[in-house]
This record gives C-alpha cells, sequence and structure tokens, in this order.
C-alpha cells in the first residue's frame, strides 16, 4: 500500500471560469460548471474536501466512449466537469497489455490486468463491476499493481488510485468472454478465399485473448511478412491489397494456450484482356533502303519498337499495410510502342532506275506487270505505309506486332509483383523480351498470302550503270 | 563496261520465308556470272574511287557480294572518314554480315583517333551483325535506359542481311561483346554510352545471361 505506481507525470492546473482555481468554498449545490484541466501545469488546489475522478464509460462496450474527468466535493456540492486532454491518469490493462477499452477473455481462465498511472498515484484499490448491478472489491489485489482473477461472465474492471491527496477512477475496462475456439476469417472466408490481384483482404479473429502475431506466407517469390527479424502486426483486424497467393495465419493466446488459424489466400489475374499498349507510328526518312532495290523488302519496313518506362508513377503503386506489405505492382501493362516506318521514296518516284525497271507495257506471260506509271509505283507508296502500320491496319506489320505483344505480355506483365522498383523491371524486361520474339514472328505473317497488298509484280533488272 | 543485275521478281506472297536471321539469297555472287562481274566492277570502283560517280553505286551494290564483298568493305573501314558515304559504308556493312567486316570495323570502334560519328557508325555495323535485327541509328544508340525502363534497341522487319564467306559465328559475337564491353571507359562519352547500351542489348536479345548489366 502506498507506493507510487508508474506512468507519465501528471500536472493539472485547474480553471474554474477561465480563471485559475483558488482555494474556496465551492459553490452552492444547484450550480454546476466545467473545470477545465491543463495537463502540464501545477495543481494549485489544495482543497483536501475536493475529489477528482473519471466518469465510467457506459456498459454496453460497442459505443465509444472518452470518459470526462469530473471534480467533486465531499461535503457535496454537486458534480463539476473536468476535460483532461492529453494524459490518462490511471487507466487498467488488459491481459497482454493490449490497447483497448476491452478485454477479451475466455470463460472460466484466469485473466490478468495491469495498471498504467501517472507518477505519484498510490495504493490502488480493484473493483467489479458487474453488469447486473453488484461492485465487489477485488480484495487480494488491493495495492497491486496487478490482478488476476477468473472475471465473470459480463462486467468491468476499475480501479481507484489516490494522487496528491485526490482520488483517480480508472476507465472502466470492460470484460468480454469470447469462446476458446480461435476463429479466422478473410473476406468473410474460413479456410479459403479467392480475390483479385490487388483487391483488398481483410482478416478478422475471434475468440483469442491476445494476439500474438499475423503471417503471411506467399506461394511464390519467396515473400514472408513480417520479413525475418520483423515485429508481426498483433492488431485484431489485418487487411491491405493483395497481389501474391499465399497464407493467411494469426497465432494467438486462447486462455493460457498459444493456438494458430490459416487462411488459404488464392489470388486471381485481373482481366488485362482488352487492353492494349498505347502506340505511335511515324514515318521516317528511308536512309538506308537502296536507291536500286533488288527486293520487295527494300522498298519498305518498319522498325518495331516495345519500351517500358517504370518511372512512370501511372504504371505501378506499393502496398504499404496488410498481409502483402511492401510489395509493389503493376497497375496497368506498361509497355508502349513505337514504331517507325520506312518507305523508299526515292525508287518509288517517278523517272528513277527502279521506275525506268519497269515494263512500259504488258506482256503476254500471263503474268500481271507493274508498269512504268504513277497507278504501279508512286501509287504504292499509301499501300505500303498501310502495310507497314500506319493506320494500324489489320493486315499491317504493326498490328500483328502489338496485338501478339499485348496477347502474350498481358498476361505476363500482370503477374509482376516486387519489393523494389528494380524487381518490377527486371521481371518485366523477361516479359518484354517473350512479348517481343512472339510479336516478331507475328509481324512477320504481314509478308505471307492473305496479307502483302501487291496487284502486280515488280522488276528488279537495271540493266548495268 | 556494261553491268548486269539479274531481275528477280519476288511478290510478297512469296516471300514469307525472309524472316529475321535469315538472308536474301536470291542473287549471289557465287551462282550468277552477272554479280559476279558487278562485284568484281563494284570492288574495283571501291578500291580506286575511279570512276568516281560509280562510287555510291559500287558502295551500295557490294552488299550483294557475299565472295568479294567483305575485304573491299573492311579496307573501306580501315581508311573510314566522317564524309558523305559513311552512311552507306554502314548500311553495306550491315547488310553483309562476314567476320572480317566484322574484325575491321571493331577496331574503328575502339581507335580513338577516330572521328566519333565514324567509331559510332562502327558501333552500329557491331550491333547489326550481332543480331541482324538490330538496323539502328546513332540516336537509338544513344538513347538513355536506366534500371527503370526497358529501351530496346528497335527491330526491323524484314531482316534483309545476306551472309558472307565467313559467317559470323557465336564466338565472333562474343568478341564484339568483349570488344564492347572495354569501350565502357572510353574518354568519348558518347562512344561509351553506345558501347555499354549496344553490348547489354545485344546481350538481353541472345538471352546471354552473364552480360547484361548496365555499367
Amino acid at each position: 500500500m502506498g507506493a507510487g505506481i508508474g506512468g507519465s507525470a501528471l500536472r493539472v492546473h485547474l480553471l474554474v471560469d477561465g480563471a485559475e482555481w483558488a482555494p474556496r468554498v465551492l459553490p452552492d449545490s444547484s450550480l454546476e460548471w466545467i473545470v477545465p484541466v491543463r495537463a502540464g501545469a501545477r495543481i494549485e488546489a489544495q482543497r483536501t474536501s475536493l475529489n477528482i475522478f473519471k466518469q465510467s464509460c457506459p456498459y454496453d462496450p460497442s459505443e465509444p466512449c472518452t470518459p470526462p474527468l469530473y471534480a467533486y466535493d465531499l461535503r457535496p456540492v454537486g458534480l463539476a466537469g473536468v476535460h483532461v486532454e492529453g494524459v490518462v491518469p490511471l487507466q487498467v490493462l488488459p491481459p497482454g497489455a493490449a490497447a483497448g477499452d476491452t478485454a477479451l477473455v475466455a470463460p472460466g481462465r484466469e485473466a490478468t490486468f495491469t495498471i498504467q498511472a501517472v507518477d505519484g498515484m498510490t495504493a490502488p484499490v480493484w473493483y467489479f463491476f458487474a453488469w447486473e448491478g453488484s461492485l465487489t472489491r477485488l480484495r487480494d489485489c488491493s495495492g497491486q499493481m496487478s490482478c488476476t482473477i477468473i472475471p465473470p461472465k459480463r462486467g468491468s474492471v476499475i480501479v481507484y488510485g489516490k494522487w496528491n491527496g485526490y482520488t483517480f477512477e480508472s476507465e472502466y475496462l470492460h470484460i468480454k468472454t469470447v469462446p476458446a475456439q480461435l476463429q479466422l476469417k478473410c473476406n468473410g472466408a474460413q479456410d479459403s478465399v479467392r480475390i483479385t490481384r490487388a483487391d483488398e483482404l481483410t482478416c478478422n479473429v475471434s475468440g483469442a485473448t491476445d494476439i500474438t502475431g499475423w503471417e503471411f506466407s506467399a506461394d511464390t517469390y519467396g515473400y514472408h511478412n513480417p520479413a525475418a527479424g520483423g515485429t508481426p502486426f498483433t492488431g485484431i483486424e489485418w487487411k491491405g491489397r493483395v497481389v501474391l497467393s499465399g497464407t493467411v495465419t494469426v497465432n494467438a493466446r486462447v486462455g493460457g494456450a498459444v493456438e494458430s488459424k490459416s487462411v488459404r489466400v488464392s489470388v486471381e489475374a485481373r482481366d488485362w484482356g482488352g487492353m492494349t499498349m498505347p502506340r505511335s507510328i511515324s514515318e521516317e526518312p528511308a536512309l538506308h533502303l537502296p536507291p536500286r532495290p533488288d527486293s520487295l523488302h527494300h522498298l519498305g519496313d518498319i522498325h518495331h519498337l516495345m519500351v517500358v518506362e517504370f518511372q512512370h508513377m501511372e504504371n505501378w503503386a506499393a502496398i504499404f499495410t496488410g498481409p502483402n506489405a511492401n510489395l509493389a505492382y503493376l497497375v496497368k501493362p506498361p509497355a508502349e510502342y513505337e514504331a517507325t516506318v520506312h518507305v523508299n521514296r526515292a525508287a518509288l518516284s517517278r523517272d528513277s532506275d527502279f521506275w525506268n525497271a519497269q515494263y512500259t507495257r504488258q506482256r503476254s506471260s500471263g503474268i500481271v506487270d507493274c508498269l512504268q506509271r504513277e497507278a504501279d509505283i508512286t501509287d504504292f507508296i499509301p499501300v505500303i505505309l498501310q502495310h507497314e502500320g500506319v493506320g494500324f491496319d489489320p493486315k499491317s506489320h504493326a498490328y500483328l506486332y502489338v496485338t501478339t505483344a499485348d496477347r502474350v505480355g498481358n498476361p505476363r506483365y500482370e503477374r509482376v509483383v516486387g519489393s523494389t522498383l528494380q524487381e518490377l523491371a527486371d521481371q518485366a524486361t523477361a516479359v518484354h523480351a517473350m512479348a517481343h520474339d512472339s510479336a516478331v514472328a507475328a509481324s512477320a505473317r504481314a509478308d505471307s498470302s492473305g496479307y502483302a497488298p501487291t496487284w502486280c509484280r515488280f522488276h528488279f533488272n537495271y540493266g548495268g550503270r | 563496261m556494261r553491268l548486269h543485275v539479274q531481275s528477280i521478281a519476288i511478290v510478297l506472297t512469296i516471300t514469307t520465308a525472309i524472316t529475321s536471321g535469315r538472308s536474301l539469297e536470291a542473287q549471289t555472287e557465287r551462282q550468277d556470272p552477272h554479280v559476279r562481274n558487278d562485284c568484281r566492277l563494284a570492288a574495283q570502283v571501291l578500291e580506286t574511287g575511279h570512276p568516281a560517280p560509280h562510287y555510291e553505286w559500287a558502295l551500295e551494290f557490294i552488299a550483294k557480294c557475299e565472295e568479294t564483298g567483305a575485304p573491299v568493305l573492311a579496307a573501306l573501314w580501315r581508311s573510314a572518314a566522317d564524309t558523305e558515304h559513311l552512311n552507306r559504308l554502314y548500311v553495306s556493312s550491315y547488310l553483309l554480315r562476314d567476320a572480317r567486316i566484322t574484325d575491321a570495323v571493331t577496331k574503328v570502334a575502339q581507335n580513338r583517333a577516330l572521328p566519333r560519328l565514324v567509331r559510332l557508325n562502327a558501333i552500329r555495323v557491331l550491333a547489326g551483325h550481332a543480331v541482324p535485327e538490330f538496323l539502328v541509328t546513332v540516336p537509338d544508340l544513344l538513347r538513355r535506359e536506366n534500371e527503370f525502363s526497358i529501351i530496346p534497341f528497335p527491330s526491323v522487319d524484314p531482316v534483309t542481311v545476306r551472309h558472307g564467306e565467313r559467317p559470323v559465328e557465336e564466338a565472333t559475337i562474343r568478341g564484339i561483346v568483349e570488344a564492347l564491353g572495354h569501350l565502357r571507359s572510353d574518354s568519348d562519352a558518347d562512344v561509351a554510352t553506345a558501347a555499354v547500351r549496344t553490348r547489354r542489348q545485344i546481350c538481353l536479345r541472345l538471352r546471354w545471361q552473364d552480360c547484361t548489366q548496365r555499367w
């Protein structure tokens, strides 16, 4: 008895009607006024007959409550409301010293409660207040810093302490008995849950008296939360976006024993099937195509370029909380297409060597020759442009490249997950290479039967210099 | 002298075989005497510089000469300068994939006494000899890529390279990669940048995991 109770220091300064409190006779009981208390100031009220205590919260623990502090004169003169800022002078903590105003206890099991109080708080007296109305002093716990009891089914634990001659009452710690069986649900499911990648997963636990830690172990990528040496999350609800399949596990104390429950999380791919990469297809001068082409391939070509930029914040997102904390993922396919088309305009011009290499009139060979005329030569320029991809014709090289790269790349980009931007880039590089390979092969189809836009046969005989 | 280039009419519908890595073998110096004659003339023009009006034609035509073309182009690289013919020299050297040319342009790329543009064009040739779809420009060589971006070299479609008598095999490409690696500390920042980028692009494209770093 009489030992001080550890905690943060509380010094209060009472103000009455905005003025400092001075020892004086409290007003008539018909008068009631608020007495603000400022933390950090020194109490100057030395009136021995004044008690200060916290008003209890309602019995229903589901209602949020910020208990006010009251000054009370023993004579009695009535209640004067006091608002406390910053410091809780006296508090009962549930088993495990977790925060909150509700203690989850298993029925019939012992539970140990502890005290947190300001410096100088002495002589704690413990009570159990049953919801039915009875108030029982817990005599074995008097003067103790902690109290171990087998709580009745419903009620609250309260502690009174003395500080500077004033009596303080703790906030009511409500007792909630819960089934001794640990239960875990993620998005409402107990055993397994399916979720679309990057959607939010919410896992709740019940039946636990003390959560010792949550874990997430991914099927792939070697991801585990918490990481080795990390501190596990111990709240009653664990939630956040998930991008990796795996298992959520909660470890909790049920009564005296530690139990675990797990829920399997299967992440399903987002539907990126209809998404297509942004593209730009432009013509540039054909400095590499020969003035005297020796095949149709020298009349035009396309240079495919598919780039990925992770510096663009709109391509990816990071997860900061929950089972997949500290992972990043792609929010859309990151690739962009920048093609350049080249047309051999020098060859496809009037009176060029190529022009002059064509026949002037049709032969009787049965072959339709391209002739020295604009309809067959200069008019072939827009045909080549379209064939390469300007206008994104479905039979063009560009179209076949882009649609194939989308088809091959998007489902793989969708799965890219990493703990750093560098890891996203490295994985995307592999996807990029695969998509490009397939796209190049598809692009070549533009030169095959049914795709290539020719109506006559060109000739490439220049007859010497 | 009358030159004759055999007329070949390749209709797109039958040219599907010309895809990445395959050469256009329709006209060959080895098989066609007309091509052979033109190759000899082109070689003579390029070696002597006469007749001057045929120089541009010769520089273009020599790329079709799988037998005589490589020594001629290699010799041109040994005396290469920043002239109006440099791009055409690049194009023909790119189109004729022969290790003798590879060796010559490797030395050019490494020669710090040569103009920057000549060295950069040599690196362009090395890129194309290693990966035929890399028909790149100088800006392609110098485009900035960092660890958070994937900016490959463009891929030309179709690929129309021709293989010379001394084909560019894996050992040659390994030599290209090694040579480019030595250039990463070149005093010319553009050459160093181009070399590093080209080396990485080659390795990525060929899936050579041991040389894909960005330095």
